[in-house]
């Protein structure tokens, strides 16, 4: 068991090791392409964090990595500022905003959550369209125009890593209890003595943290930031996709997930441009008809019927 | 601000809010009777605006066809997507947010579908009936025929839901499913109907606005916000209780957009959804 554990710890670490060492032998293609799959790994299970632990879905978490885009654009293009010390200010002011919406949003149920979120993000889009003095409005900012693609590379990497530690982290310690029994039943969790406001809140606004920490290196690495990119809901999507194909509060299936829905997502765009969404639509239907459980098990399923029908 | 100006303000509200109202009724339909909150609903609404738009540019149709057109052809397309999506997910666990992903995946085919077929190029249906003038106020007839038409649309819809057996079978499954089942109503069928039906009245609706506003692949999104705003405020499941709900948003849409700027008219119905959630939310305690 223990050399088993040792094992795959050896492998996963070999296997880090190799993305790492990508920029060493391959093309900077695959290396910008490596580094956007990656933070959709990072979005994906910061979502699942969230979503995915305490049953809540989010439909509103684009918000954070849009605001976490706005307050590097404005810093970096107004102020000069590191990107560094913008993704301290990012992540506080995320945070606090989670904090802000975590109040109203959060105790409702259901559906009526998925769709006050959604609503939240709507009006941050809005607003940021019609407050020029800030965020220049639909012109939207430009960024110093640097080359960044290494640096966001082993940043995405570095945060692929710490979110996955933070997931298991959650799940293993009192937070993670607390938010399975929500999932499970939240009333009877809360009468046992659970504050499940509390412990929503704190999922949330660490999930949300890791958005906003994504989008504060996200508007650096494109140096240009408009409304309709920070506040993108296929993003959203994209990320939730990843979810699903690995099965919903999986940490490890969120991964993989995110890895493949990643891939399926560039060679999609690479290939097919102009029908691009049209695909990605199908890919969405398609996965959640028949395999909304995660691939994995869908796929045994699949097998299983395959089995049933040849004996 | 004179008087005649804001008698305008009022009057344009009220005359959109009527509109809304109707394709709100169709997604209320769907949420009511299924549980499931269709994300598509603005997309069906979209492609309503460009069938009339098509019918009445390419095959010079009148325009008071086009809604029945739309009506037919995206409830049947709706209802292909029930027997074929929907109706395996019904019962499942993680309904809701299996639904939702479900119902985003053909928004986003019908968005950029519509894109690729048709280009992203802001469109106008050539269809004017020039102005009222009366009391030195000027209404556009199309406002006025769009409003009657979705006042007919609505009463139609109450009249189906109250009067005939199929509308009455509707509102059994909603109330108890097992017992509906037993007298021997086919819940299975209630349910694509009203799936059915709520796209199609969804596309009445685009013919409808495509009267008023100019129409455009990505118009769908805000229509499907609107809907579920409408919905909340006016109480999932009452049929009323969503026609005014339709005709208050679309006032104070109205009185935004005439005071703070069209600009900002997209924020109301987020800042409305987000409210009325509170309120529910105080008052359920």
């Amino acid at each position: 068991m223990l050399n088993k554990k040792r094992l795959a710890i050896a492998c996963l670490a070999i296997l880090v090791a190799a993305v790492a060492l990508l920029p060493c032998y391959t093309s900077g293609y695959i290396v910008a392409f490596a580094a956007i799959v990656l933070m959709f790994v990072v979005l994906s299970q910061a979502w699942n964090i969230f979503s995915g632990f305490t049953g809540y879905v989010s439909f509103g978490h684009h918000v954070y990595f849009g605001v976490g885009c706005y307050v590097s654009a404005i810093l970096l293009s107004k102020y000069g500022i590191s990107v560094y010390l913008s993704m301290v200010v990012a992540a506080v002011a995320v945070a606090l905003l989670a904090l802000i919406i975590s109040g109203p949003t959060l105790r409702l149920k259901g559906a009526y959550f998925s769709l006050s979120t959604l609503a939240v993000a709507i009006a941050m889009h809005v607003l940021s369209l019609n407050i020029p003095g800030l965020t220049r409005g639909g012109k939207g900012i430009t960024l110093p125009p640097e080359y960044h693609l290494l640096g966001f590379f082993y940043v995405m990497l570095i945060f692929a890593l710490i979110s996955i530690g933070l997931a298991i982290l959650v799940r293993n310690s009192k937070i993670g209890f607390a938010v399975s029994a929500i999932r499970g039943d939240e009333d009877l969790a809360a009468s046992i003595g659970v504050n499940s406001f509390k412990y929503k809140a704190l999922t949330l606004i660490l999930s949300a943290i890791l958005w906003g920490i994504m989008g504060n290196f996200y508007a650096w690495y494109v140096t240009y930031m408009h409304p309709s990119d920070a506040f993108h809901i296929l993003r959203l999507v994209t990320a939730m996709v990843g979810v699903l194909m690995g099965g919903v509060g999986s940490i490890g299936g969120t991964v993989i997930g995110a890895i493949a829905f990643g891939f399926l997502n560039e060679v999609l765009w690479a290939r097919f441009s102009t029908i691009y969404l049209i695909l990605l639509g199908i890919v969405v239907v398609l996965i959640v008809r028949f395999a909304p459980d995660g691939l994995l098990k869908g796929g045994q399923r699949v097998i299983q019927k395959i089995r049933a029908g040849r004996e | 601000m004179s008087e005649s100006a804001i008698i305008t303000i009022i009057i344009s509200g009220i005359l959109l809010g009527g509109i809304y109202a109707v394709v709100a009724q169709g997604l209320n339909l769907v949420w009511g009777v299924l549980r499931v909150i269709n994300f598509a609903h603005g997309e069906f609404l979209m492609i309503g605006c460009y069938i009339t738009f098509w019918f009445v540019t390419a095959y010079k149709m009148s325009f008071f066809i086009t809604p029945i057109v739309s009506f037919l052809l995206l409830g049947a397309l709706g209802f292909c997507i029930y027997i074929g999506f929907v109706k395996p997910m019904l019962g499942t666990e993680d309904l809701e947010f299996n639904s939702l992903l479900l119902l985003f995946g053909f928004s986003l085919i019908m968005s950029s579908g519509a894109r690729v077929a048709w280009s992203p190029t802001y469109r106008i249906v050539p269809v004017s009936y020039g102005s009222l003038q009366a009391a030195r106020l000027s209404l556009p007839l199309n406002y006025l025929l769009a409003f009657g038409i979705a006042l007919l649309v609505t009463v139609l819809l109450y009249l189906f839901l109250k009067k005939t057996y199929l509308g009455k079978s509707v509102r059994a499954v909603v109330q108890n499913k097992d017992s509906a089942t037993i007298i021997g109503i086919n819940p299975n069928l209630v349910y694509g109907v009203s799936f059915a039906i709520g796209c199609g009245v969804a596309a009445i609706g685009g013919s409808l606005i495509s009267l008023i506003y100019s129409i455009y692949p990505d118009m769908g999104f805000p229509f499907a916000i609107l809907s579920f705003c409408v919905v909340c405020i006016g109480g999932l499941g009452s049929f009323w209780g969503v026609f005014l709900a339709g005709l208050a948003v679309g006032l104070v849409e109205s009185f935004v957009g005439a005071f703070a700027g069209a600009e900002w008219e997209p924020i109301v119905v987020a800042v409305l959804l987000l409210g009325v959630l509170q309120v529910r939310q105080i008052l359920a305690r």
